[in-house]
């Protein structure tokens, strides 16, 4: 709901959350698949150096797609399910 | 013989025979028996009803004095302690079905009297007043007049003689969004496989809950240069600083906050955590930066990636939240964002 609002004024927004399949529901533009539901840019399992270049990857991708344009009705996706890291 | 059912009948200028649009600014005022599609409705009660007063007030009066109004067209009904008071029908006229509403809301309320209005579903009254008000559905136009308050009629006996209202769709009025328990003579498993079945066979079935529709929103256009952007963080994770000091709800949010990162390489779990109550925050407490980036962000603000990171944090709780709620917090921060001249936004969710 937020990023939809926030794009509707003219702001690219991107929403990173593990739920993609529900943010595809509600119909956000931009999402990114998040790591974990508590933890949608962390991962805990990993050391600190890991999950943090892990999270700059992941904002990094989330940026990008800020810088796509993006066509109504096809909803990117960046990141996936399986986070190695 | 049964006492015939007291109606009072609610209408604007136009159908009250005052004038048009620029009669629209007229104070209600009472008349004994019916004026104008009055006439058919007393027609339509026949033996069982009788219109006993009408009552007139300008679309725009009530649209800008609602308080006023309201209260004008109570003093007028009340002492004709009818049994029941039809109003309209508004087809798709905005100003006139928001009156009707707020009459028929009104009586309710304040009298305990019942009610039935008509509108056409896209009519701006309809939100305002469809979980209080009964609204019979109607086509957008008085073309329909006879067959509208026929409904209205037929339903408004049923209130009157406290009969039991079947479901919306066979009582022709706009489904109200409240859940009625029934029983059902099969089991929910045997219902969902039939209805898939038919599905599939690409024979029509029906939903028992209507799932909600949600908008498309036109994509913003892209940033064209990321180096130079202002990027902002707007988290639902519900992170606060730590005691919350603007108490900002665990779940049902009505607020967002608005907190400073400035002088922030990263988020310290000394001074922040999170209040949601729809996940478990260990992890977040323990690291915030796990919910709000702020720590990679300022990485790559130094290193030239982005242009800077927006100084503040946009905050609220996204656990149980009304979607009017969501909405609004989006529409204003959205709109203090575009004040800011942020270039674009990373939302994190849990």
């Amino acid at each position: 709901m937020l990023e939809k609002e926030i794009e509707r004024v003219g702001i690219p927004a991107v929403l990173i959350t593990a739920l993609t399949p529900v943010a595809k529901m509600f119909g956000a533009n931009r999402i990114a698949q998040g790591i974990g539901i508590t933890n949608p840019v962390g991962n805990p399992k990993a050391s600190p150096d890991e999950e943090k270049a892990s999270r700059k990857r992941l904002v990094t991708a989330a940026l990008q797609l800020l810088t796509e344009k993006i066509e109504e009705g096809i909803l990117p996706t960046v990141g996936s399910n399986k986070i190695d890291l | 013989m049964a006492q015939k059912v007291r109606v009072i009948h609610y209408i604007n200028q136009f159908f009250g025979q005052v004038g048009g649009e620029e009669k629209a600014d007229i104070a209600p005022f009472s008349k004994e028996g019916p004026i104008g599609p009055g006439m058919l409705l007393r027609h339509l009660l026949g033996e069982k009803g009788e219109v006993i007063a009408t009552i007139v007030c300008g679309d725009t009066y009530f649209a800008n004095n609602i308080e006023k109004a309201k209260k004008e067209v109570l003093q007028l009904l009340a002492p004709h302690k009818p049994d029941l008071i039809l109003a309209g029908p508004a087809f798709n006229a905005g100003r006139y079905g928001i009156a009707c509403g707020e009459v028929c809301k009104l009586a309710k309320e304040e009298l305990g009297i019942e009610t039935v209005t008509g509108m056409y579903p896209e009519n701006p009254g309809v939100e305002l007043c469809r979980r209080e008000v009964y609204i019979i559905e109607t086509g957008s136009s008085a073309r329909n007049m006879t067959e509208a308050m026929a409904k209205m009629v037929q339903l408004g006996f049923k209130l009157a003689f406290k009969e039991t209202i079947g479901q919306p769709q066979k009582e022709g009025f706009l489904p109200r969004g409240i859940r009625r328990n029934t029983i059902s003579e099969d089991f929910g498993s045997e219902r969902a496989i039939r209805a898939l079945l038919a599905k599939i066979k690409g024979e029509p079935f029906s939903n028992e809950i209507k799932p909600p529709l949600f908008d498309q929103v036109r994509p913003a256009p892209p940033i064209k240069d990321l180096s130079h952007s202002i990027i902002a963080l707007v988290t639902e994770g519900g992170l606060v600083p730590k005691g919350n000091p603007d108490h900002i709800e665990s779940a049902r949010a009505t607020r967002y906050g608005v907190y400073s990162l400035e002088g922030l390489d990263r988020l310290d779990k000394e001074r922040f955590e999170s209040i949601h109550m729809g996940y478990d925050t260990t992890f977040v407490n323990e690291d915030p930066n796990r919910l709000v980036p702020v720590d990679v962000m300022r990485e790559m603000e130094q290193e030239g990636v982005i242009g800077a990171l927006h100084p503040y944090l946009y905050t609220t709780t996204g656990v149980a939240t009304f979607v009017e709620n969501s909405k609004k917090i989006g529409r204003d921060i959205a709109k203090t964002l575009k004040e800011a001249e942020v270039s674009g936004v990373i939302l994190t969710s849990t």
